[in-house]
């Protein structure tokens, strides 16, 4: 009795299905003190509910399947969706690749331009300013060097 | 002819030959639903669709399998699947309810579920364990066939068969039906 208890709080202590087939195959089915608190199959089938008075439910299901012919029906629309689906989910990776190519380019770019500088330049072996410009919304850059003027600061 | 021929001639076209499974199978199906749903008029409409179903889906089933466990396993989704919609339907009844009570004091019709049989031991019962109780009981199927039916490890059949037994032994003696 004592050992049924300690199998019971374990049972409900630990709710994860193995364990507790565990113990049921263990111990309650082998235990005739827990078999008795459970009900049995003549018990269960005293209890349950007798579909016998079952009206006729053929004319409604003749009904209905008349002139449904589910076999090809079914199995060619279930074709279909597989066709669809697979035809979807590669539109989905093609545009999801084109993106993707898309945003690298874009940060390619944008590295590229952020990398541009010019340390040093000359005009005429003498040092020279530099002017670099790029307009907006394109990747053109435009450099332009020019002498300097004796007396004026680079 | 046996189960297998009838059904390999509902495969060909021969509509009439199914009403010899409906009439093999509805008694049985009837008490799985009526069992399931507490509910003649839910139990004979999802008897009617699983048999559609069935029929339906006849170019699928396995001739080498059991049909009856085939035939179980849609019985016992249509029957969930019932479930779920009324608990829907409870759900925005009730939401119904609550907001025309805020504004108007019209009196609604009670919310309480249409079961006209109450059987207190199966609304204690989840329908997981009450399919299994009905299936072990009634049919003398094995924690196997229960799985097969229901899609899931034999050992989950196991402990929901005993959380069942256990439920109903303790409800009889609570109520004290006589067995």
């Amino acid at each position: 009795m004592f050992k049924c208890k300690i199998v019971e709080f374990f049972f409900y202590m630990f709710p994860l299905k193995i364990w507790q087939d565990f113990l049921i195959q263990h111990h309650i089915q082998k235990c005739h003190l827990c078999l008795k608190r459970l009900a049995d199959e003549e018990e269960v089938r005293s209890l349950l509910l007798q579909g016998n008075e079952v009206g006729d439910l053929w004319p409604a299901i003749r009904n209905r399947l008349s002139g449904v012919r589910g076999k090809g029906h079914s199995f060619l629309w279930g074709k279909w969706k597989l066709a669809f689906g697979a035809v979807s989910l590669f539109v989905v990776v093609l545009v999801s690749l084109w993106l993707h190519n898309i945003s690298v380019q874009k940060k390619t770019t944008l590295k590229e331009t952020n990398c541009f500088k010019i340390d040093y330049i000359k005009v005429g072996d003498k040092p020279a300013q530099a002017f670099i410009y790029q307009p907006k919304h394109s990747n053109m850059i435009f450099i332009w060097a020019e002498k300097i003027v004796e007396g004026e600061e680079i | 002819m046996d189960e297998k021929q009838l059904l390999k001639c509902c495969l060909q076209g021969e509509v009439e030959e199914y009403e010899k499974i409906v009439n093999m199978y509805k008694g049985k199906a009837m008490t799985v639903a009526l069992n399931m749903l507490r509910n003649r008029e839910d139990a004979e409409d999802v008897c009617q669709e699983a048999f559609i179903q069935v029929y339906r889906n006849l170019d699928r089933f396995d001739f080498n399998a059991n049909f009856k466990n085939w035939f179980y396993s849609i019985l016992y989704r249509k029957c969930i699947d019932n479930i779920r919609k009324k608990r829907r339907l409870f759900k925005s009844f009730n939401k119904l309810k609550i907001e025309a009570e805020k504004l108007s004091a019209v009196q609604m019709p009670d919310s309480s579920p249409a079961f006209p049989i109450n059987h207190k031991f199966l609304k204690e019962l989840s329908p997981k364990e009450r399919i299994t109780l009905i299936l072990w009981a009634h049919e003398g199927y094995t924690s196997e066939e229960i799985a097969s039916v229901l899609r899931c490890s034999s050992s989950t059949v196991r402990v929901y068969l005993f959380k069942a037994r256990k439920k109903v032994r303790s409800l009889s003696e609570k109520e004290n039906v006589q067995v």
